[in-house]
């Protein structure tokens, strides 16, 4: 083994594996955060019919981001993804204030998941370009994320389109997993 | 590091050094710039084209590297070829016409990115009466015996979209996507019903209209890859047109459907898997020179 392939090696096995499950109705953006994570172009994106993985490094750890499918149909496989999460990034169009009701129920069912137990929970209040967009203090004040007692959680006003606030919400995650 | 330099020092000498004295060589051999060799050394097709195309690109001269991505008149461009080459069109007519397909093909390539940029960034707009009638043409070429209730309705997810309001599917094709559905249904009906069909399968199912806008997606990236050159270069002698990627389109959601059932799928969750393997043949095909995309029935329509 080479001198180079030796340090490559003692690198990897410092690096940790995470398990980031990307949550949210269909339309709320998570393939465009998925790829704004991995550098990759943001504008032609099509509506996900199962699911996209993608791995990206960051401060000593490798990311492996599970970005699933979010219309109606496809919710029930939701809970095939589930086992070993490290964080739930659920993900909501801040603009599409007619979905509030729905993407608040869906959210509070995945909270009350078994396998989702005690795992920190950040709410991507995305789509924050938009004029018509609500702030995050509303969106959180509506979902009831202040009741929540049973994990960390933070929610954090963003834009995958700009990548307005993308970077402070991992940083939480960050933090949030070298605690645990 | 070394070896991009390596790569880099290798290029320049090809492009300034070695390539002009074979070139050279070869002319003085035969006694034929290199242009007419490839002219008349290969059949009509994606070949002949491409390596046309190569040879400009690659020229040292700017003005015959500016003629592949020339937006002027194409036979002024062919004379101006010509005279900086010193022939005549007299004694090559033969070239004259070959170069003049082959430069229609090639900045007709290019015309077309932009084209289809200017769709795919039209997002679909209720407040646009013709976006408005495309959808419910689309409605209507896949159930013609059944009535849409209202414009909102969920009857929409019947024929593959993910909600009450086929808007926000759109995205990032834009109008382009909605454009393919509607010519595939309204050219085709029987088989786009036929397909409508198998992906209404209760476990080896899809979604018809989000699976056709994921295949504009697959033909959008191999189209501007240049992938799709081989087949538009083999298909018509002249300037490609957007109805000529519509009908890839056609050819490639219809193989989608058979290879999504040759692949026996255990559920839609396997979609993204499938997909990527099904892009993976379509590009090795194109890598073949002699490759064009027609399923049968597209082949009896255009003969």
């Amino acid at each position: 083994m080479g001198l180079l392939a030796l340090l490559r090696k003692l690198k990897s096995t410092q690096e940790k594996d995470l398990r980031i499950l990307l949550l949210g109705l269909d339309n709320a953006g998570k393939t465009t955060l998925l790829k704004f994570l991995a550098s990759e172009e943001i504008t032609n994106v099509a509506p996900t019919q199962g699911f996209n993985i993608k791995t990206v490094q960051s401060a000593g750890f490798r990311l492996n981001v599970w970005d699933i499918g979010g219309q109606r149909k496809i919710r029930p496989y939701w809970k095939n993804y589930f086992e070993n999460t490290d964080i739930l990034l659920y993900v909501i169009d801040s603009a599409d204030r007619k979905r509030f009701e729905e993407t608040g129920m869906e959210l509070q069912e995945l909270l009350e998941e078994d396998k989702l137990h005690g795992v920190p929970l950040l709410v991507f209040a995305n789509k924050q370009d938009l004029l018509n967009s609500a702030p995050a203090s509303d969106i959180a004040e509506g979902l009831n994320l202040l009741k929540i007692r049973d994990r960390p959680w933070q929610i954090q006003a963003a834009s995958a389109l700009t990548g307005e606030g993308i970077k402070d919400g991992m940083e939480w995650v960050i933090k949030t997993v070298k605690k645990k | 590091m070394f070896s991009v330099l390596w790569s880099q020092l290798w290029g320049w000498f090809y492009i300034f050094l070695f390539r002009p004295f074979i070139k050279r060589v070869l002319h003085f051999v035969t006694g034929e710039c290199e242009l007419i060799r490839i002219a008349h050394g290969y059949e009509t097709g994606t070949l002949r084209t491409q390596r046309l195309e190569k040879c400009l690109s690659l020229s040292r001269s700017r003005y015959l590297r500016g003629v592949v991505s020339t937006d002027t008149d194409i036979d002024e461009a062919v004379d101006q070829v010509f005279y900086y080459k010193h022939l005549e069109r007299q004694k090559h007519p033969l070239f004259w016409g070959i170069l003049k397909v082959s430069l229609l093909q090639i900045t007709g390539y290019q015309q077309l990115v932009a084209e289809v940029e200017a769709r795919r960034k039209t997002p679909f707009s209720s407040d646009n009466s013709e976006h408005e009638s495309d959808l419910m043409k689309l409605w209507n070429n896949l159930n013609p015996e059944v009535a849409l209730q209202s414009r909102i309705s969920s009857q929409w997810t019947d024929i593959g979209f993910q909600g009450d309001n086929p808007e926000t599917d759109f995205r990032g094709m834009g109008i382009f996507g909605l454009d393919q559905l509607v010519f595939f249904t309204s050219k085709y009906p029987s088989q786009a019903r036929s397909l409508l069909s198998h992906s209404q399968h209760p476990t080896k199912g899809y979604f018809f209209a989000i699976v056709g806008i994921n295949i504009t997606s697959l033909l959008y990236h191999i189209f501007k890859t240049g992938a799709l050159k081989t087949h538009l270069y083999n298909l018509v002698p002249r300037k490609p047109s957007i109805r000529d990627l519509h009908e890839v389109f056609c050819y490639l959601f219809y193989e989608f459907d058979s290879f999504w059932i040759k692949e026996n799928p255990r559920d839609i969750m396997e979609f993204e898997r499938i997909k990527n393997k099904f892009q993976k043949e379509i590009e090795e095909m194109l890598q073949d020179s002699t490759t064009t995309l027609q399923t049968p029935f597209q082949k009896a329509k255009t003969s």
